[in-house]
């Protein structure tokens, strides 16, 4: 069992990574989302 | 053109925990699978034979991008949005992505099982075959300017290779005795232990694949409205400056 513990670090940093580039990518999305649909708004009212 | 919405995003606290939640599951189906589960019986290295929890789930979530894949060609044949061209492609790249992790964590386990990393095994081959069908679907998109004729050329592509996928991996290897696979591995021959992990996994892995497809399709939307928009401007602009200013002599 001692010699399997290295060994599953490897998958276990892999999920982390994974995880954490998935959830800074759906934040980042979100707000270039926000500030989009605020943009557009604002130049369709400017259209007006 | 309809243009392809993002998913409607969800309230911050309980998605947060959904995400923690999913961390949780990987890591302990990780350490399930390399601290709890006893040593697999009728293999040739017991102890390396648990790698069966990583390849299995790997295999599952490739057949569920392919699924997915292949039911938005199907709507994009049937209604020209190319937001539903979007979906398929990422689920596509997706389905590659699996289909590549189960031929690693496969030939991983060729190499404690049989000595090698590559046998040309039945099912070896096959998968194989199916990652080079995949590929060629990217080289097929690459080659292809118009966007609309392209979507409708890979729409159609992907329910090629999506057919060929339960073909290749498991129709053909199951019609032969010469395999060294195992074969009928979920279908009773697996004790609680390895169950409950298995299936762990799998769903782990399948909850990945959704936040990664929802993710990579909010960003290609999102490229797809930027790109709108600048034309837009271009537009603008060129109706300003028109017509030229006559040439000064």
């Amino acid at each position: 069992m001692s010699q399997l513990l290295p060994l599953m670090l490897v998958p276990l940093l892999v999920w982390i990574a994974v995880w954490g580039y998935l959830w800074r990518l759906d934040d980042k999305v979100k707000r270039l989302e926000r500030d989009l649909s605020r943009t557009e708004q604002r130049e369709d009212e400017d259209d007006v | 053109m309809n243009e392809a919405r993002p998913p409607a995003p969800n309230s911050g606290g309980g998605e947060a925990i959904g995400r923690i939640a999913l961390l949780l599951l990987l890591c302990a189906t990780t350490a399930g699978g390399f601290l709890w589960l006893p040593p697999a019986r009728g293999f040739q290295n017991p102890a390396l034979a648990r790698i069966v929890v990583f390849h299995v789930p790997c295999s599952m979530a490739a057949y569920l991008a392919s699924g997915v894949a292949t039911w938005y060609a199907i709507q994009y044949l049937r209604r020209r949005d190319l937001g539903d061209d979007i979906k398929s492609r990422v689920s596509f790249a997706l389905a590659l992505l699996f289909w590549v992790l189960t031929t690693l964590t496969g030939a991983i386990f060729a190499k404690v099982q049989w000595g090698a990393y590559w046998n040309w095994d039945i099912k070896q081959g096959a998968i194989l075959m199916l990652t080079l069908i995949y590929v060629a679907y990217f080289a097929l998109r690459a080659a292809v300017a118009d966007p609309r004729k392209r979507a409708t050329l890979a729409a159609a592509y992907c329910l090629f290779a999506a057919l060929s996928a339960p073909f290749l991996t498991y129709v053909l290897p199951n019609s032969t005795p010469d395999t060294l696979h195992p074969k009928g591995t979920l279908q009773g021959g697996l004790s609680p232990e390895y169950s409950l992990t298995l299936w762990g996994g799998v769903l782990g892995l399948c909850l990945v694949y959704v936040w990664a497809f929802r993710v990579h399709v909010a960003v290609e939307t999102l490229q797809m409205r930027l790109h709108k928009r600048a034309r837009r401007q271009r537009r603008v602009v060129s109706a300003t400056v028109w017509p030229p200013a006559p040439a000064q002599n």
